[in-house]
């Protein structure tokens, strides 16, 4: 059904104490008719304090979600670690773990693989990216022990870098990665990630920290 | 009452035709004023502005306008008291209390605070959030060398601040960063208090940054 806009019931019939009930009875089927069509329009079980309409086009009814505003930050989980070392040749490696998505997700980036890379597909906009915590690497007095991240997060049809991970030095020990960027994407475009972690004993795994990320437009 | 659902839509049968007897559709129309009456209860659509949305009120079980649909859902929370410095380096209970610093309709987060059994407490809705310190916390100016925070429910861990060096100077042999950040998962309502581990060198306190929490689901 749709919104009854065009379809509201007359009440000539039935707006005088002197009308004849009968003469209401199509009104009072356009009437009922419209009801349903906004019983139909919505979606309204269980609601919790908080929670807004919002349109789903797929079940074609607004339905509640939780917290107004909620959906415009999503979080990216990494979820596979990468060996360090494993590309001590100096080649960065194609991350082909897998994302995964927290979040309501109103902002419509998705998942996907395209031969052997894990994705992420932005819809046209600008978003910023965060790193959820700093990652600080190394030990003091030991040597080795702090990492080089170089991360490289790639257009998967130009293959050009559209933003990169930041790794500085915070002293001699001690290497500090993360992100902190925007970028604006003129249509919807994949994204995958490219990395290299190499330390100088060579050993262990790097587990990517989650990235939080904003759609500003 | 409650939204209608598809089972107590009216039937149209005594209705759709001139030669219908009206008084047959009287369970009809009644029920048909039923449903009217409950879609009139579950809104209370009283001077929207411009940009509303429906929201839900637990309090008044109805969708409400509100304002708040361009207001990210953040809740930041600060603690009334320090954490003092452990004995013997064990993990201390915060007895202190929590307050909400954008309390009132800007927090949409659903997030309260309060407390129980002489711990100070933070209660979250069934949601994903975001959690995380305005800036990195780097505790060199003071004594501190150590800190850990640990917040849970009972022995349950949901997540953890920690302290990471980055280096050496000669006032102060370690240069400790506080680092905190997660994104964490409730599946129902869920009551939230901390644990933490203060080494300090001189004793004292540590004055606990802000909490900066988002709602994305």
């Amino acid at each position: 059904m749709t919104w009854p806009t065009s379809s509201k019931a007359s009440t000539t019939n039935v707006d005088s104490g002197g009308d004849t009930i009968s003469a209401a009875r199509p009104d009072i089927k356009q009437n009922i008719d419209n009801v349903n069509a906004i019983i139909d329009t919505f979606d309204i079980s269980s609601p919790n304090n908080n929670d807004t309409l919002k349109y789903n086009s797929t079940s074609g009814k607004f339905e509640t979600q939780a917290g107004a505003g909620a959906g415009s930050t999503i979080v990216i989980e990494v979820d596979a670690t990468v060996p360090i070392g494993g590309t001590s040749t100096g080649s960065f490696a194609v991350y082909g773990g897998g994302f995964t998505i927290l979040g309501n997700n109103n902002m419509g980036v998705t998942t996907s693989t395209s031969a052997g890379k894990s994705t992420l597909v932005f819809p046209a906009g600008t978003y910023s990216f965060e790193s959820i915590v700093a990652y600080i690497s190394g030990s003091y007095g030991t040597t080795g022990v702090q990492q080089t991240i170089t991360s490289q997060f790639k257009d998967n049809t130009s293959n050009s870098v559209l933003f990169a991970g930041v790794l500085s030095s915070l002293s001699f020990y001690f290497n500090q990665y993360q992100i902190g960027t925007t970028a604006t994407f003129a249509s919807a475009t994949t994204v995958y990630l490219d990395m290299k972690v190499t330390a100088g004993n060579g050993t262990g795994t790097f587990a990517h920290p989650d990235i939080i990320i904003n759609r500003l437009a | 009452m409650g939204w209608p659902t598809s089972l107590d839509k009216a039937n149209t049968t005594y209705v759709d035709n001139a030669t219908d007897p009206i008084w047959r559709a009287r369970y009809d129309i009644k029920q048909n004023i039923n449903n009217v009456n409950a879609i009139i209860d579950e809104f209370n659509i009283a001077s929207p502005a411009d940009n509303s949305v429906m929201q839900y009120n637990s309090s008044t079980s109805r969708f409400e306008p509100s304002q708040v649909e361009n207001i990210a859902p953040i809740c930041l929370i600060s603690l009334d008291n320090t954490l003092p410095a452990s004995v013997g380096n064990a993990q201390t209970d915060y007895t202190g209390t929590f307050t909400i610093e954008n309390s009132g309709t800007v927090n949409t987060t659903g997030i309260t605070t309060g407390s129980t059994g002489g711990l100070g407490t933070i209660v979250f809705p069934a949601g994903v959030y975001v959690i995380r310190l305005p800036i990195n916390q780097t505790l060199q100016s003071t004594s501190i060398t150590s800190l850990e925070t640990f917040w849970k429910t009972s022995s349950t861990v949901h997540w953890s601040g920690f302290t990471k060096s980055s280096g050496f100077t000669s006032g102060n042999p370690f240069i400790p960063h506080y680092l905190l950040g997660s994104a964490v998962t409730f599946t129902e309502t869920t009551t939230v208090t901390l644990t933490h581990r203060v080494a300090n060198s001189s004793g004292g306190a540590y004055t606990h940054p802000n909490l900066n929490i988002v709602r994305i689901s």
